[in-house]
């Protein structure tokens, strides 16, 4: 009979921690998906840039420095891993574009031309799909952080070891500024 | 970091959501079996008194019915597209529109299912969002809300729409239609039950043999078929509003924390409200689903005022409020919009008219004519109020 009850008990606990396992393991999972998607958008905004700094050079040719910086800062992105990391590059490749555009601004020819402005367009829909990306990314990373760290899953995940993920910051005060750019 | 602070809020709203979907489910299927049970007493008032027999056959009719709900429920977010005449909205025509709903995707994470793109010939600004399951789900709008909004605000509009899909509202919704078309049909039947077999059911119930007794079951199900004829169509409506109002303020809210935009989805609403065009392609089965009510406080009619009292949606200034009192500090509600889209040549066409309002400070500099200028997230989103979101 107490056979019995002691069976009972540990097939429930059995299953709750199959049960908070899996909980995490899910979580860590959807980390994982969102990542391969900012990954994804990443890859999409460093193949946009070529062509838009190819367009803008047919207009304003002697803006080399900012074409330079663009070309850096995305070769530089291109080549780092981890979120930490590529969030720094990618803030730095963000603040050269801003300032890659601002500078057309002073262009009205440029402006005008049917390309660029469709490369506009696709590169606002870039910069808001990375955004995006990264926010779906952000709110995974700290659903699996909760299931990390409160009460009886906090357990199951020092046990198997799930190690915590890194945020992709972006948000410093200068990349959500507007670039400040003088033309003199 | 901002994202440590409100969303949980939402997580949990969502989730009471979910299950208010499925009190909603359980609810009208009790509804609809009590009535079943209703009709079978007043044809068979001994047989519905005797739990042996009234049990299978209670049972058996309503699965007939609920049967027939479900095919209505399945079939129902195609009804819903036919009946405001929408059709798909290819990539080709509408290029802005999907690059915009792909980024809504994208921030809700769904973008590996997509709801599918319809559009609606009307001019008056407008969506809404129908199916049964993320898989399975639609998101309509209007060409009038494509060419009027600029491209923040449709964004905010879509992913208003999105949120309902998450929010699991469009099955809620599909299922309230559902469940208020059988109640309708049931009492129907009551009706006329009541008014041609309870003279004839009446004698042959004596005829039957089935006594004083029988006679008693009779009055009981008459009391109970009246009450339920007045009481059922009520119900239902409640059904069908408990469906609406609470869930339009959470989707503006999971709108506006999805895209951690909330000025855009505050602006989309001041414009919507601005906005005197009534939509064309309106069915009183359908107003629930839109995202502004149609037909709100447009017409002058009778028709439009008793609309009013048993409006689905809130009131968008409303809706405005709410936003504005959970983003404080970061939403402003008097700044001029930003210029509508696809006037003549955009904005920022050489020589043009001056690319943004100057009251518009987030955007008055920016290349992108209406649009927030570049950055890793739109300029109308400073970072989010420190987490006790109402401060001073």
């Amino acid at each position: 009979m107490e056979w019995l009850i002691v069976l009972a008990v540990v097939l429930v606990l059995g299953i709750g921690l199959v049960a908070m396992y899996n909980r995490l393991v899910r979580a860590r999972v959807r980390v994982d998906e969102a990542w391969a998607q900012i990954d994804t958008q990443l890859q999409r905004r460093h193949d946009l840039i070529p062509n838009l700094v190819e367009t803008i050079k047919g207009y304003a040719a002697h803006e080399r420095q900012t074409f330079e910086e663009v070309t850096a800062a995305r070769a530089r992105a291109l080549q780092v891993a981890s979120p930490g990391e590529l969030a720094d590059a990618e803030n730095q490749l963000t603040q050269a574009l801003g300032r890659l555009l601002a500078i057309s601004e002073n262009y009205p020819q440029l402006r005008a031309d049917a390309n660029f402005r469709q490369l506009q367009e696709e590169l606002a829909h870039t910069e808001n799909l990375v955004a995006g990306a990264r926010g779906h990314y952000n709110a995974s990373v700290r659903s699996y952080d909760e299931t990390r760290q409160v009460f009886p899953t906090s357990v199951i995940a020092g046990a198997f070891n799930f190690e915590p993920r890194e945020y992709f910051e972006v948000e410093t005060v200068e990349v959500r500024s507007v670039p400040d750019v003088s033309f003199e | 970091m901002s994202h440590t602070s409100e969303p949980a809020v939402y997580d949990e709203l969502q989730r009471a959501n979910r299950r208010a979907t499925r009190v909603l489910l359980a609810g009208s299927v009790f509804l609809a079996v009590v009535l079943v049970w209703i009709v079978v007493g007043w044809f068979a008032p001994q047989a519905a008194l005797d739990p042996l027999t009234a049990v299978p056959v209670t049972l058996g009719a309503a699965t007939l019915g609920l049967g027939g709900t479900y095919l209505a429920y399945r079939g129902g977010p195609a009804l819903a597209l036919r009946a405001a005449k929408a059709r798909p909205a290819s990539r080709e025509a509408y290029p802005q529109l999907h690059n915009v709903f792909d980024e809504v995707c994208v921030s809700a994470g769904i973008s590996g299912t997509k709801p599918k793109l319809y559009i609606v010939d009307d001019p008056a600004p407008n969506a809404f969002a129908t199916g049964l399951k993320l898989e399975d789900s639609h998101v309509a709008v209007t060409t009038g809300l494509v060419e009027q909004l600029p491209r923040y605000e449709l964004r905010a509009v879509l992913a208003h729409e999105v949120a309902h899909v998450l929010n699991d509202d469009i099955r809620a919704v599909t299922v309230a239609v559902a469940t208020a078309g059988l109640v309708a049909l049931l009492a129907d039947v009551l009706v006329r039950a009541l008014w041609f077999g309870g003279a004839r059911g009446g004698n042959r119930g004596g005829n039957r043999g089935g006594g004083g007794n029988a006679g008693a079951a009779q009055v009981i199900f008459l009391v109970l078929g009246l009450l339920a004829v007045v009481l059922a169509p009520i119900a239902a409506q409640l059904i069908r509003f408990a469906v609406s109002r609470q869930r339009e303020y959470l989707a503006d809210a999971t709108a506006a924390d999805l895209l951690r935009d909330p000025q855009s989805m505050v602006n989309a609403l001041r414009r919507l409200e601005a906005d005197k065009t009534e939509l064309r392609q309106f069915e009183v089965a359908t107003a629930h689903l839109w995202f502004e009510e149609p037909n709100e406080t447009k017409g002058r009619d009778r028709g439009a005022k008793m609309a009013r009292r048993f409006a689905t949606h809130p009131s968008i200034q409303e809706r405005i409020q709410r936003l504005a009192r959970l983003n404080a500090g970061t939403v402003r509600l008097d700044d001029p919009l930003p210029p509508p889209p696809g006037r003549g040549p955009r904005p920022d066409a050489g020589g043009g008219p001056a690319s943004a309002p100057e009251g518009q400070p987030s955007t008055g500099d920016s290349p992108w004519g209406g649009m927030p200028p570049w950055g890793p997230i739109p300029g109308t989103t400073p970072p989010p109020p420190p987490p006790p979101p109402r401060g001073r």
